[in-house]
């Protein structure tokens, strides 16, 4: 009877030692569950938690993991720090080229596309198939942004896997004039001959249209009061406001320009996206 | 053990064969938004108010210069947030005096007192908000 | 085989008896029947890591989330610690201390209240009350800890109150004397001394003194409130405009067009510089309340 008591105790006891405590891998385990499931903004914490208290030992996933969340959360600036110490603790070498790869999204969505450059040209020069027509990618996207299109197109045509994906990826690149278009200094020196005359080669002619009337009206208006009153008149009254839409005009002209370049850059760049996807 | 050996020599296969610097499709779509130009948010509204004569003058006025005139003019503002906002605001929060505000705005937009005024740092542009009258 | 039987582990019940076996012969363990089953039950759990979401762990965590500055995940962590244990006083200090730095004075005012709505406040919470309650601009609620502090020295009380006093900025509007308050007597930091001896130093510029210049001169008034630039341009303004009216005025008589709009201008900017000049007299002395206030949050707000 005294046996069957403290074994009863004993047992009581021993349930206490298994109460439900959240471990270190347990919170692993959550947060790896959170990131499967693409919560990645609940499962920083947790990761963050996991790292600091598995010190001083380092866990290169955890920390990739990490900035995997930063990444995902627009914190690029943070998300570098954690994959830059990501690959300094990894061991496999797959994995440190993921990581450097990773580092080079977060440069060329900060639009820095040396720092890109820097990191894509660090990798070793013979690699496996598949991270070579990644590596072509990512340098065609860094190109891109370094505005050199023929470079880029040439990277872009090695990163797609098949003859007819190279083949559609060539004649975008064929004519790398229309990356040039419309320019912001053509546009300029028109709406200066011209008012309005650069916005409408840019695209924008309800906007030229408005500069010519504009324009056009200050120079009427300085017209009559030369012949109402003096020269001296028109110039205190109307020429000041000539001149501040005149040059308005051109300066706008530049700019949509610009603004339109800009587009036609993106729908172009689009385009060569959809056709290195479908190949994938 | 022959079933045994099969099986583990499968199971290291398929690890491999787990291609992990395999690009997806997905990935490459990701960079979709990577060369869009940023957009361009106006921060006023150009909505008529037809409540009273005076509001309808008002709000008409700003939305045409803002439409037809100021969408011409290169030079920008010195102040954040421009004159033509300024003074629509102005008058919306201190009446007749707006008025005057605006007018004395006018006068002070010229940048040649720098030491005044702090930083907007999205526009980088001279600060000068509206502010309520207190007389 | 050999490695295997040298370190497999046996764990043998007996009715009587229990007993743990390292390998063959490299170590055994025979243990008594009631410490045995002790042991047996109780190792798994001991073999278990500890749970890193209980007080101590989540409190070292939460101090590692202040010293990296990420205070308002510092913030969640302290409401676990206190969640866990809500007397712990330490915790309570260092979540009023996550709010002050993540920028939420008026939550942390409001936590230490619902904490000690009543009776006196010990120094740490009294100094803690005393930086939400400036940092927020609240003077009434700053008055209210300073007075129920108990921990604090009466020449303490003193330079938070100067510090107060000149936090707040009315002593602009007061000429002279009025601007020598009890409690600068008793007050004893140098840096507050020094600041307060700089307000005798200022003069407020009158509004009314302003309107009445420019009123005679457009633009005096600007430039009699340090705002000589943008003075001279209200009188060049006004100047020009009226210049240009009694040209059209003078050519074409009252008929004259021009003269009616630049008339209306110069009505105009003459109208507003009479208000650009008493709004620069308030800027003037606004600036100057600033200045002595950023100082003055450089002495008082600590880390």
């Amino acid at each position: 009877m005294k046996q069957k008591v403290f074994f009863l105790l004993v047992s009581l006891i021993s349930l206490s030692a298994y109460s439900p405590a959240q471990t270190v891998g347990e919170t692993r385990a959550f947060a790896d569950s959170l990131y499967t499931a693409g919560h990645l903004d609940e499962a920083l914490p947790a990761y963050q938690r996991t790292a600091f208290f598995i010190r001083p030992a380092v866990d290169a996933e955890v920390l990739n993991r990490i900035a995997d969340c930063f990444y995902s959360g627009g914190d690029l600036e943070k998300a570098l720090e954690f994959y830059d110490h990501s690959y300094f603790a990894q061991t496999n070498d797959s994995i440190k080229k993921e990581v450097l790869f990773r580092k080079s999204a977060c440069y060329l969505r900060s639009h820095n596309y040396n720092f890109a450059l820097m990191e894509l040209l660090s990798l070793e020069d013979s690699l496996s198939p598949g991270f070579e027509r990644k590596r072509n990618f990512y340098l065609g996207m860094t190109w891109f942004g370094l505005e050199d299109f023929s470079k880029a197109g040439s990277y872009f045509e090695k990163a797609a896997e098949d003859s007819v994906s190279r083949q559609k990826i060539k004649a975008i690149f064929a004519d790398t004039r229309h990356f040039y278009r419309p320019n912001p200094k053509l546009a300029s020196w028109l709406s200066i001959i011209l008012p309005g005359a650069g916005q409408i080669y840019s695209g924008e002619i309800w906007s030229g249209i408005n500069s010519l009337l504009l324009t056009g009206f200050f120079v009427g208006l300085g017209f009559y009061i030369v012949t109402v009153t003096s020269p001296v008149d028109a110039l205190f009254t109307a020429l000041p406001w000539f001149q501040r839409y005149y040059q308005g005009g051109f300066q706008r002209a530049a700019d949509f320009a610009k603004n339109k370049r800009t587009e036609n850059r993106s729908k172009i760049f689009n385009e060569v996206l959809a056709v290195i996807a479908s190949t994938k | 053990m022959k079933w045994r050996t099969i099986a583990s020599i499968f199971i290291i296969l398929q690890a491999f064969a787990c291609n992990l610097h395999s690009q997806t499709a997905d990935e490459v779509r990701s960079f979709s938004k990577l060369f869009k130009p940023a957009e361009n948010r106006p921060d006023y509204s150009l909505k008529i108010d037809p409540s009273n004569e005076f509001r309808l003058i008002l709000t008409g006025g700003f939305s045409f210069y803002k439409t037809f005139v100021s969408s011409q003019d290169g030079v920008k503002c010195t102040f954040y947030p421009s004159c033509s906002i300024y003074a629509l605001n102005t008058i919306k929060t201190n009446g007749l005096l707006g008025v005057l505000d605006a007018i004395d705005r006018l006068t002070r937009c010229n940048g040649i007192s720098p030491e005044k005024y702090h930083i907007h740092e999205p526009s980088l542009r001279f600060y000068d908000p509206v502010e309520k009258i207190r007389h | 085989m050999t490695l295997l039987k040298r370190f497999a582990i046996r764990i043998r019940l007996g009715r009587n008896y229990a007993s743990i076996q390292l390998g063959r012969n490299y170590a055994s363990l025979q243990l008594g029947r009631n410490y045995a089953s002790l042991l047996l039950l109780l190792l798994p759990g001991q073999v278990m890591s500890q749970n890193i979401y209980d007080g101590p762990h989540s409190r070292e965590f939460a101090q590692y989330l202040m010293q990296t500055h990420q205070f308002q995940l510092a913030n969640a962590e302290w409401e676990r610690v206190l969640f866990l244990n809500p007397g712990d006083t330490l915790a309570r200090l260092n979540q009023l201390k996550s709010f002050r730095f993540s920028q939420k004075p008026a939550e942390g005012w409001q936590k230490l209240n619902r904490w000690y709505p009543v009776g006196s406040l010990s120094r740490p919470f009294s100094l803690e009350g005393i930086q939400l309650t400036l940092i927020q601009g609240d003077y009434t609620s700053f008055h209210s800890v300073l007075e129920r502090s108990a921990g604090l020295t009466s020449t303490e009380k003193s330079n938070y109150q100067l510090g107060s006093w000149l936090l707040e900025g009315n002593w602009i509007n007061r000429p002279g004397k009025n601007r020598e308050p009890s409690f600068a007597i008793a007050a004893t930091d140098a840096r507050l001394l020094d600041l307060y001896t700089k307000t005798k130093n200022v003069h407020r510029k009158s509004p009314a003194a302003s309107v009445a210049l420019s009123a005679v001169v457009p633009g005096l008034g600007k430039i009699y409130s340090h705002d000589w630039k943008d003075g001279l341009l209200s009188l060049l303004f006004v100047a020009t405009n009226t210049w240009q009216s009694y040209r059209g005025f003078s050519k074409n008589g009252i008929s004259s067009v021009t003269g009616w709009i630049f008339g209306s201008l110069a009505i105009g900017f003459y109208s507003a510089n009479l208000f650009g000049s008493w709004k620069s007299a308030n800027i003037y002395n606004t600036k100057q309340v600033d200045l002595i206030r950023h100082e003055t949050e450089g002495v008082l707000f600590t880390r």
